[in-house]
């Protein structure tokens, strides 16, 4: 018999599933379309009384490369958001890995910080944030503003809480007896966290990748204070294209939509290269009884 | 037939912690240095910060005393009854920013949750596309926030925008609403956010959703199981946690927003928009009342705290790990 | 992910540590000085401004042996933040460059050196500047922290088409022509309006509100600088007439309560205004990739307040503000004889004449100016203009002020857009901004 069978996990009947996907896709590209459109229309006609332009502005690609040093931009944006979030999540999943384990002193302290830090207004630590630099540039004598080394840090904190308690949360629901099977076997603690544990969050460590790496992604803010010429970030540099001169100059917003398709790109690809690692789930096996 | 609701997998049980076997040196015993590089960089980068940020909410920091602001004048907590207190011309009194704050993020949330669930259940099946449909959600949300707002700016200009196109095409709303300004303000701030942000949820209950085997449906599907009952009996609970999460933060994350109002609307915003991060930003850089700024973020940061704690004691979360 | 990322921990934590000290030694003191610039990022000749910065910083190089590092804001609140965590930190860049309007703010935070004479001379001495920029570079004479860089008067711009359609002929001179002029040239039916009103800028509507208050004989900060007017019978009246362009003339767009300056400019560029005020010349390349190139000219705006013959007895025929870029030193810089050197080659005759003709702001090199105003009337005619300009008071609270300001426009805008507006809501408004920036007056 090779009548197919209905896939269990499906929860929605496929007539409501196609009608939810089409409303959705319908609601997500509505702006995407227009922002495409926004993006070939001379700058000049953005927001006036024409849907579609005069004429096609095609150049609005061409041009804003040397607008602003957008490629560089770009370069920096993926190095900046990239590393800060492999270590936030490294260290994430090693923290968890305490906490969901062991207990020590300071334990519940750290579980509410967790939290409590995420509730923290980042407008409110700007200043603050700029003068702990500054101080320790003078004294330790060397320079800190304007590296990459600041800005990824700084991203790298603002996303831990978040990548932690979202591990943790991963973790909690992990079965002891995985470890204990692999510390009998003779595994070190570490071991038995890399070799066991870590395959069955992947998909966890994934997500956590994700967020992390969109808080360095978009964050203007803090980019605009930390960052040097060289290290520029995307999100600043986006804001030069709708800056509008004293007395007169017209905002770039053709252009400015034409970097942000460019902007959004390479998110949308690594999450296509990322995504597989989200499906499975704990794999049937491990300890069974 | 009744079905038997599968256990939770992600119990709040108990504790029960190994008992300690001895040192065996720093990779056999606890390696709790795993976690010092956290808690030395949460001290230093935000919690150092954190507290410089305190200290100057009980100074008067203006741009008079701003070259040395450990020498600025102390005020105790005069800054906090101006902020709670005086309305300001700029925009709203940091009491109203509070509430337009509060109604926007929990507003926000409530809206994206049925959204960002929907969006999980129709990819959790296998078929063709389904790897193009799960791009497709997360486009808004990749998308920098500056650059959301931006369009969604250029989409609500009154008499030009397509949403008062939209709106007169189909006979709902005069053509020359204003969304930019006025009541209306407050609401294209949620459309926009809400369009940014669904894929929030959507994410963290995809993740959620992997942890439900195969098996568990089949079982309910042998049992006999509806959709809807799969739906409420399976799903539901066994998402409970990673959904309290994604509320909580949400909410967080939205009452915190700062960059799509001050790029929606520029400053000073319109009263029905201004949120608080956007009225600390304009007291504090704009206005060079650091002082007052200070106050308000500390105010912020004590009521945000209260879901914070409600939901950890809510999962009783100390107890945390599994048995 | 399943690399060997055993003890990655630690190691991690040597790698960071490491790569920040070998970026302390690669990035620590070099043989030669570095001079640290912020200016503000040029949208419309991007360009031409990084060729302008490869050329002055290798001139730089060659008669100073140090190297220039560049630093560009977009915004002028972007450019705030970066000033305020530079002062209040004691790092930063070592040479400023703001508005005009901004310098008393600047000074009162005391994180700007005031210029010697000693200084003035290593600048050029101050005979080389434009008398009118002087006004604005310090609290007084010899309190100067700011030397002028470029000037950039305010004036109409008017669509000479729409003009010749409605039979005027000269632009108008006083504010009750102006309003005339611009009845005569709106067409509701056909988009077009005789003038625009963008009251959700942050800077455009305090510099018309005291522009026409000036011109009536208030003024939003008195004299000795002590006392705040901003609520004065001047100011109401200012901002009155301002909004009445809406609301009782109806000569501007009724959907333009959410106007910034740029929505603004690009309905002039679309042919949709009659006349556009509180523009510079640095709108013509703007204008001449737009629908209306070579249909445009600029005339300075009236000076004579509306419904009267004539300016009262102390009214100030404010034609404009003192506008354009002066540069600071930071006090805490310790190049400032380098910085010094940068000041004195970007504003010296060659360097100036070389900068208007590739951006557009008028030069303060007073040699410059006359040399260009002899050659082209329009830039005569700005220049005239900015010889008349009024200096805005100079007090420490001029920043928040303006803010303010913006504040009560806003907020009048938005009951313009709900239909609650009523003119006696301006003077609570005023009342209330009044208070505000006299607690900050010192």
């Amino acid at each position: 018999m090779s009548r197919r069978k209905r896939d269990a996990q499906e929860i929605l009947p496929t007539p409501l599933r196609v009608v939810a996907i089409a409303a959705l896709a319908i609601l997500v590209l509505i702006p995407i379309a227009y922002t495409l459109l926004l993006s070939v229309t001379p700058d000049i006609e953005v927001g006036g009384g024409n849907l579609i332009p005069s004429h096609w502005a095609f150049g609005n690609y061409l041009q804003m490369w040397s607008t602003v040093s957008l490629a560089r931009g770009l370069s920096n944006s993926l190095i900046i958001a990239g590393i800060a979030s492999v270590i936030a999540v490294i260290l994430a999943v090693g923290a968890a890995y305490i906490i969901t384990r062991f207990k020590f002193r300071g334990r519940l302290p750290y579980l509410y910080s967790l939290i409590g830090l995420q509730t923290v207004p980042s407008v409110m630590l700007l200043l603050p944030l700029f003068v702990l630099f500054a101080s320790i540039q003078a004294a330790l004598h060397f320079r800190l503003v304007g590296t990459y080394e600041a800005v990824i840090v700084t991203y790298l904190t603002f996303a831990l809480p978040f990548a932690t308690w979202l591990m943790v949360s991963y973790l909690g629901s992990i079965p002891m007896d995985l470890e204990e099977a692999a510390l009998c076997d003779g595994a070190t603690r570490l071991q038995a966290l890399w070799r066991v544990i870590v395959p069955l969050v992947l998909p966890g460590m994934v997500v956590a990748l994700v967020f992390s790496f969109l808080t360095g992604w978009s964050d203007v803010l803090f980019a605009s204070v930390l960052t040097s010429p060289e290290t520029r970030t995307l999100a600043v540099q986006l804001q030069a294209f709708s800056s509008a001169q004293e007395g007169g100059a017209l905002p770039l917003y053709g252009q400015l939509m034409g970097a942000a398709v460019v902007s959004a790109l390479p998110v949308v690809i690594l999450y296509m290269i990322f995504q597989k690692y989200l499906i499975g789930g704990l794999t049937a096996g491990g300890v069974k009884g | 037939m009744s079905i038997q609701p599968i256990p939770e997998t992600v119990p709040a049980p108990t504790l029960v912690l190994r008992p300690e076997r001895g040192r065996r040196g720093i990779f056999g015993g606890r390696p709790i240095w795993l976690i010092w590089p956290s808690i030395t960089l949460l001290v230093v980068i935000i919690g150092i910060p954190l507290l410089i940020a305190i200290y100057i909410s009980f100074l008067n920091l203006d741009q008079y005393t701003l070259r040395s602001w450990i020498q600025a004048p102390w005020v105790g907590l005069g800054n906090y009854v101006t902020a709670l207190t005086a309305g300001n011309v700029i925009g709203a009194s940091a009491l109203t920013s509070l509430g337009v704050s509060l109604a926007f993020s929990l507003l926000t949330t409530l809206i994206i949750t049925p959204i960002g669930i929907l969006a999980a259940l129709t990819v959790n099946t296998r078929y063709r596309g389904r790897t193009l449909v799960r791009t497709l959600y997360l486009v808004p949300y990749v998308i920098p926030t500056f650059v959301t707002a931006l369009v969604w700016r250029q989409m609500f200009l009154n008499g030009t925008g397509l949403v008062d196109r939209f709106l007169a095409a189909i006979h709902v709303a005069n053509i020359n609403t204003y969304w930019l300004l006025g009541p209306n303000s407050f609401w294209a701030m949620v459309i926009a956010d809400v369009w940014a942000s669904w894929a929030f949820i959507y994410i963290m209950v995809l993740a959620g959703l992997q942890s439900i085997t195969h098996e568990v449906y089949e079982a309910a599907d042998v049992d006999g199981a509806s959709s809807w009952q799969k739906l409420t009996r399976i799903v539901l609970p066994q998402l409970r946690h990673i959904l309290a999460l994604a509320l909580l933060l949400s909410t967080l994350y939205h009452f915190n927003n700062f960059t799509l109002p001050f790029v929606m609307f520029g400053t000073p915003p319109p009263l029905q928009a201004d949120v608080l991060p956007l009225n600390i930003y304009v007291s504090s850089f704009q206005l060079f009342n650091f002082g007052l700024g200070g106050a308000m973020s500390v105010i912020t940061l004590i009521i945000m705290l209260i879901p914070g704690f409600v939901y950890i004691r809510a999962l009783r979360l100390g107890e945390v790990t599994a048995s | 992910m399943k690399a060997n990322i055993r003890s990655a921990c630690p190691w991690l934590s040597l790698l960071m540590l490491l790569s920040l000290v070998l970026a302390a030694c690669g990035g620590g003191s070099g043989q030669s000085q570095t001079l640290n610039v912020l200016i503000s990022y040029n949208s419309t000749y991007p360009a031409q401004q990084r060729q302008w910065m490869q050329q002055i910083a290798s001139e730089f190089q060659k008669a100073t042996g140090a190297t220039i590092a560049w630093d560009t804001f977009s915004s002028s609140s972007e450019e705030q933040t970066k000033l305020q965590t530079s002062i209040v930190s004691g790092s930063g860049p070592d040479v400023f460059s703001f508005g005009t309007t901004f310098v008393p703010t600047a000074q009162s935070t005391k994180g700007f050196t005031v210029l010697t004479d000693q200084n003035w001379k290593q600048v050029g001495g101050k005979g080389r500047f434009f008398q009118q920029q002087l006004t604005m570079a310090g609290s007084s004479p010899n309190q100067s922290i700011a030397v002028p860089f470029v000037m950039r008067p305010f004036a109409m711009v008017y669509n000479k088409e729409l003009f010749q359609k409605a039979g005027i002929t000269t632009a108008p001179t006083t504010w009750t022509e102006f309003v005339q002029d611009a009845q005569k040239m709106t067409n509701p039916s056909a988009g077009v309006y005789g003038a625009e009103i963008d009251p959700s800028d942050s800077f455009d509507p305090w510099k018309i509100w005291w522009m026409f208050a000036e011109q009536m004989g208030g003024s939003f900060i008195s004299q000795d600088l002590k006392t705040a007017q901003m609520n004065s019978p001047e100011a109401v009246q200012a901002v009155k007439f301002w909004f009445d362009w809406a609301t009782t003339y109806k000569i501007v767009d009724p959907n333009s309560m959410a106007w910034k300056a740029g929505d603004a400019v690009k309905a002039f560029a679309n042919g949709n205004v009659g006349m556009l005020i509180m523009t510079t010349s640095t709108l013509k390349p703007t204008l001449q990739k737009s629908s209306v190139a070579g249909k445009y000219a600029f005339a300075p705006m009236p000076t004579v307040p509306y419904g009267l013959q004539q300016r009262p007895a102390n009214g100030v025929p404010a034609a404009t503000i003192v506008s354009g870029d002066m540069l600071a030193v930071a006090d805490y810089s310790n190049v400032k004889d380098l910085a010094f050197k940068f000041i004195n080659l970007v504003t010296d005759y060659q360097h100036q004449v070389q900068w208007t003709k590739t951006f557009g702001d008028l030069p303060v090199n007073v040699q410059a100016a006359n040399d260009l105003a002899s050659q082209d009337p329009l830039t005569a005619a700005f220049i005239k203009a900015e010889a008349d300009a009024t200096p805005t008071p100079f007090t420490g609270e001029w920043g928040p002020l303006e803010v303010a300001l913006a504040g009560v426009s806003s907020k009048l805008a938005n009951e313009v857009a709900t239909n609650r507006y009523d003119p006696s809501h301006i003077k609570p408004l005023l009342d209330q901004a009044n208070q505000q920036i006299q607690s900050g007056l010192h």
